[in-house]
């Protein structure tokens, strides 16, 4: 399943990630980047995936078309509103993740080298400066290539959004006999057998005291939490994840 | 090239009118202004098109001049009987509305986060194609309830349809910020206590009053509560007020309102009461009309149950197997005092008895009061002294209001507005001033506000299909099982369903589909939607232009069509007037349609609950339409016509007025028993002890429906629902508040609509920010000067209004009505709707009414202050600034969807 994206049809997609200026850091970078994700639970796992895509050592930045292509296959990307590159570039934007233009390694008209490609500092943003012949063009040249990687502002925000950890977080708030359902789910839906439906939950869950004790509750409650966390997804079936199951540890040595 | 033909100055001439009409209560006939004549360079041949405004739920009657395709000028129609050819400003400002520069013309992707305005443009199979994903994808992985779907009484809605979308696509979380809180209590409250049927209430705006559309009508006075025709309903309900006045005889007039306005200048008595206190004036005119005996005797003795005994054990009516009579247990029992005895009734009342209305009596073990007993009990404390004092008001001009409305030689009615609806006392409200009508015998006489008047053939609304929910689905409709008279309408309860958002209890919401205006304009406490708004996965807006909740929240925007574009017949007295499209531009579509094609798309991409939708075994009821032809002739229904002519006809006579006008219906004999008709309630009487408010709140009935039964028992609410009226101080009352020490209305406008037509530029310049008015006591204490922009603050935030320092407010009370700047949808949305929008101070957290759950929009306190924002520099305020809203007019285009074979 996934919609139709207008992005490869975006005029200079590449060089478009690249406009965004002033790009912010520090307490600032990780405030933004933390409420892109926060703000809208549409995007939020879209958001996370294309952070961890780009989790990487500045040595080793991604070419940008890759981790869009990447992107674009993941589930989480093909249930959002969003196309990979609007979602790189809200993080761009927020300094979650940094851009490295890879100029075009081209001789000048008169002999005179420009810079290669490939390195891992950020390029002058100066426009490079061309000799032809008699007049001398001041030309904005456009990066062949964008390499991404994430910030450690980025880093912070991963960190912040790690799945285990929300769970703990989860469960301390949540009502005793809470925990005894989210096993329950997390243990239906790590089927091998294709996961579970909808149904096969509200099924697991019958009669369990956690959906009236302390108050009315239905099983979609525990089903939508476990997934804002990324224990579970969906592809047509639930599946626990490998985050769901390191939950399911938790579980198991506090049951 | 032809040009519109309204200058500024025809507009506001032509405005204006209509408005005088109103205030100064001279007779429509002589009084409309010509617009000024087309211009036009070079015309093709100027057609005229008989249509209907739907600016408001008055739905104008209409003459649009088309000419290339282009409408080029509306006038109003002098066929409907309502209207007469009347046209207010928001009619007048159809074509600047149609042409407007900013309509969504097409379907329109988000590109980047919300609030970023940016969008891209997609085909309509794209749009239904992601819709109807999303749709089936919440219904897999959550439940179909975990979609929310939402429409509100601006901009063109169908309450009907979108519930019946809902139900289509399987979700019992349909919901409207008005229902709980505008019309839904006075209807509902009506339906129990006397079952006259849906529109039969004492709402006139919405409406209902038709005999007063009749110079002829036998009515002498009119009691205005808190609702104000003038404003609310120019050219209908206002007109016919101005034209009762001009008769003669005249009208005399009492208004309810802590405004001074248009309709309180003509009244005979004015009570400025103080908002959130209309029960205790309630009680103490029910004590007046009692201790003074007003009340007719004869039809409170055989068409009320007043006297009727009530078992104290059960709280409802005692019945002769309770009372150990011979009879069933759906007999009622009375207190024959001549022989000091109970005596079973005998349907409508035995001959030759009257029964006591009043006293407490033994009766097999049990002390039982009359239902006319408990009424009295139940405003015993309420002197006129302790309402004034309660009410702000003064016990003297309460009581020359009684007065006139009690007068034996006259004919008197009440018309209750939606101030009533709006605080946690809509019920009380509502069945206390049924029960004044009751008492006082007027229902279904001549003159009275309370009508069974023919039914039409045609409708405007198709009925929705509560029976299509399971019972599963149907319990789970969001806040119902406590706050039950919201299943009346198959609503859920706000507040409970934005828990459900906020904290996934007792489930998540995931999606919502909203079909009007401006949410962030309307709803109760409105900045809330900005704690809501990023817990939701794919929000979709279905509206003819962007609005705040358009940037702020919506991934997807389909654009809809204006009133000009649409096809739709109305009721109206004894004639049904018929909207015809004018024009169509775009890819703009009929509302009705867009949620068919939803529905037809997520069938074809494998939901078969949507697929059941066009079944009509399965939904129990009406099936979906498939298309505009289908869709026309379920409201075409009895009408027998076909819709080509029908239009051609644009106003259609179905019966005379003499047969339309049918009176005492009750009266009228039931062939089966050979009994009188009665009323629609268990008793057929009108209950003024409304024990049906009591079953609802243990049981639901009679309006919980659901695929597998009619009628099925719920749980009850946490507290029964009382029979009576009661009196409740307001949560924040300025008797105690300190910090927030005046109390805020609100109410409506002559130009604007609900959230809608703020972006319209003559409109604008009318009217191009809020008035905040205070009384010149209040000015001073709190220092602030007219003309002034001040902060208007509650306990939920803040905004600002410009203040206009007035007599026409009492001390106490400040008014402001609701209001956006979309101006600034482009640099600020937030700022858009938070800078002078009094629903950013609005309270939607409990206590709630507790049939409906209504929270409150009026009577809460806030306080005031001279503003240091440069409010003036941010908003547009000047003529010149509306320039880039002046229309673009446009050729017409073909539909976008097929109309049907």
């Amino acid at each position: 399943m996934g919609m139709t994206r207008n992005d490869d049809d975006r005029p200079d997609g590449v060089a478009s990630m690249t406009k965004a200026s002033g790009h912010p850091s520090g307490p600032d970078a990780y405030k933004r980047t933390y409420e892109a994700i926060a703000s809208n639970h549409g995007t939020a796992h879209a958001l996370l995936d294309t952070l961890r895509a780009c989790d990487v050592d500045a040595a080793d930045a991604r070419p940008y078309r890759e981790v869009e292509e990447e992107l674009s296959a993941l589930p989480s990307v093909a249930e959002s509103t969003q196309g990979p590159h609007t979602l790189l570039g809200i993080l761009v934007r927020t300094g979650g993740i940094a851009t490295i233009e890879v100029p075009e390694a081209t001789e000048g008209a008169c002999g005179s080298p420009l810079s290669k490609a490939g390195g891992a500092d950020e390029a002058s943003s100066e426009p490079t400066t061309v000799a032809t012949g008699e007049v001398a063009a001041q030309a904005q040249d456009q990066p062949v290539d964008v390499l991404v990687r994430i910030t450690e502002e980025g880093r912070e925000v991963l960190a912040a959004f790690d799945p285990v950890g929300r769970f703990e977080t989860l469960l301390a708030g949540e009502p005793a006999g809470y925990a005894d359902a989210y096993a329950l789910v997390l243990a239906t839906c790590d089927s091998d057998e294709g996961g579970a439906s909808r149904r096969d939950v509200e099924c697991a869950l019958a009669g369990n005291p956690a959906l009236t004790d302390p108050k009315r509750v239905y099983p979609s409650y525990f089903i939508s939490r476990l997934e804002s966390i990324e224990g579970l997804v969906w592809d047509g079936a639930w599946h626990t994840t490998d985050a769901g199951e390191r939950m399911l540890g938790v579980l198991a040595t506090s049951l | 090239m032809a040009q519109t033909t309204m200058t500024r100055r025809s507009f506001v001439k032509a405005t204006a009118a209509m408005g005088a009409v109103a205030a100064l209560g001279i007779g429509v006939s002589d009084s409309l202004v010509k617009a000024d004549p087309a211009r036009a360079a070079e015309a093709g041949e100027e057609k005229l098109v008989k249509t209907s405004c739907r600016a408001c739920i008055a739905s104008c009657a209409v003459i649009a001049h088309v000419r290339d395709g282009r409408v080029v000028r509306l006038e109003g129609n002098p066929e409907s009987p309502m209207s007469m050819g009347g046209v207010c400003a928001k009619g007048m400002a159809g074509i600047q509305a149609l042409y407007h520069p900013n309509r969504n013309k097409y379907p329109m992707r988000r590109v980047g986060e919300r609030g970023s305005n940016e969008w891209e443009r997609i085909s309509w199979d794209e749009a239904l194609t992601e819709v109807a994903t999303h749709v089936n994808e919440c219904t897999d992985k959550y439940g179909a309830e975990s979609i929310m779907v939402s429409t509100g009484g601006g901009g063109n809605p169908h309450f009907s349809n979108v519930k019946r979308f809902g139900e289509a696509i399987g979700t019992p979380n349909v919901w409207e910020p008005g229902c709980a809180q505008c019309y839904l209590p006075r209807m509902a409250a009506s339906q129990l206590s006397n079952g006259l049927g849906k529109p039969n209430n004492l709402s006139f705006s919405d409406s209902n009053g038709w005999d007063y559309y009749y110079t002829d009508s036998a009515v002498t006075s009119l009691v205005l509560w808190g609702t104000d025709p003038s404003n609310s309903s120019v050219a209908t309900g206002g007109r016919a007020l101005a034209e009762l006045r001009n008769r003669p005889q005249g009208l005399k007039t009492v208004v309810i309102d802590p405004r001074f306005t248009i309709d309180a200048a003509k009244a005979d008595v004015w009570l400025p009461i103080r908002p959130g206190t209309d029960a205790a004036l309630v009680l103490a005119w029910t004590k007046w009309i009692l201790d003074n005996e007003k009340y007719d005797v004869d039809f409170c003795s055989t068409w009320t149950n007043m006297p009727y005994l009530v078992n104290p054990e059960t709280r409802l009516t005692l019945k002769a197997t309770e009372a150990g009579l011979e009879g069933s247990d759906t007999d009622y029992v009375v207190w024959d005092p001549e022989k000091g005895e109970p005596v079973v009734v005998e349907y409508p009342m035995n001959e030759g008895l009257k029964p006591a209305l009043f006293g407490e009596y033994e009766v097999n073990g049990l002390t039982c009061k009359t239902g006319g007993q408990l009424l009295k009990e139940s405003c015993d404390e309420w002197t006129l002294q302790k309402a004034a004092e309660v009410c702000w008001l003064d016990a003297d001009q309460i009581e020359k209001a009684l007065e006139i409305y009690t007068d034996p030689d006259g004919q008197s009615g009440i018309m209750q507005g939606v101030a009533i609806d709006q605080y946690a006392q809509s019920q009380q409200n509502a069945l206390g001033c049924l029960n004044l009508e009751y008492l006082m015998g007027n229902v279904e006489k001549p003159g009275t506000m309370l009508q069974k008047f023919a039914g039409c053939p045609a409708r405007d609304q198709i009925p929705n299909t509560p029976r299509f929910l399971s019972k599963e689905m149907t319990l789970k409709r969001l806040g119902t099982v406590e706050h039950k008279g919201l299943l009346d309408w198959d609503m859920a309860h706000i507040p409970t369903v934005f828990k459900a958002v906020e904290d996934g209890d007792p489930y998540q919401i995931h999606m919502w589909i909203e079909r009007s205006g401006n949410k962030h304009v309307v709803l109760g406490n409105s900045s809330c939607l900005d704690k809501l708004t990023p817990k939701l996965d794919y929000i979709v807006h279905v509206y003819m232009y962007p609005t705040a909740f358009s940037v702020l929240c919506a991934d997807l925007l389909l654009p809809c069509t204006e009133w000009l574009e649409t096809n739709l017949p109305i009721p109206q007295l004894n004639t049904v007037v018929i909207r015809q499209a004018v024009t169509h531009l775009f890819e703009t579509v009929e509302e009705g349609i867009i949620w068919t094609q939803i529905v037809q798309k997520c069938a074809e991409l494998g939901n078969q609950h949507c697929a059941d939708a066009f079944d009509k075994d399965k939904v129990n009821g009406i099936p979906m339409y498939k298309n505009e032809k289908e869709r026309i002739g379920l409201l075409m229904n009895k009408l027998d016509m076909s819709w080509e002519d029908a239009c051609k006809q644009g106003v259609i006579t179905w019966c005379t007025p003499e047969e339309y006008r049918t009176y005492q219906v009750y009266l009228q004999t039931d062939e089966e028993t050979g009994k009188p008709k009665g009323f629609g309630t268990p008793s057929k009487k009108c209950e003024v002890y409304c024990e049906s408010n009591i079953i609802l709140g243990r049981t639901g009935f009679p309006w919980a429906h659901c695929n597998e039964e009619e009628h099925f028992e719920m749980e009850p609410a946490s507290e029964d629902y009382e029979p009576l009226c009661y009196y409740e101080e307001p949560a924040e009352s300025p008797l105690t508040d300190t910090e927030y020490p005046l109390v805020l209305t609100e109410g409506r406008l002559p130009m604007y609509h609900h959230g809608t037509l703020r972006n319209i530029p003559y409109l604008r310049e009318m009217y191009p920010v809020p008035e905040c008015w205070i009384n010149p006591a209040d000015a001073e204490t709190y220092g602030i000067k007219d003309g002034e922009w001040v902060d208007l603050e509650s306990r939920r935030g803040k905004t600002h209004g410009k203040a206009k320092v007035t007599t026409r407010i009492p001390k106490g009370v400040v008014y402001q009505e609701r209001f956006w700047a979309p101006e600034l949808l482009d640099t600020d949305p937030e700022a858009a709707y938070k800078i002078f929008n009094i629903n950013v101070l609005t309270k939607n957290d409990p206590p709630y009414n507790p049939e409906y759950g209504t929270y409150t929009l009026r009577g809460f306190t806030v306080k005031v202050s001279p503003s240091a924002d440069d409010v003036d520099s941010m908003v547009w305020t000047k003529p010149e600034q509306f320039a880039p809203w002046m229309p673009e007019p446009s050729d017409p285009t073909e539909d976008v969807f097929d109309y049907g074979a």
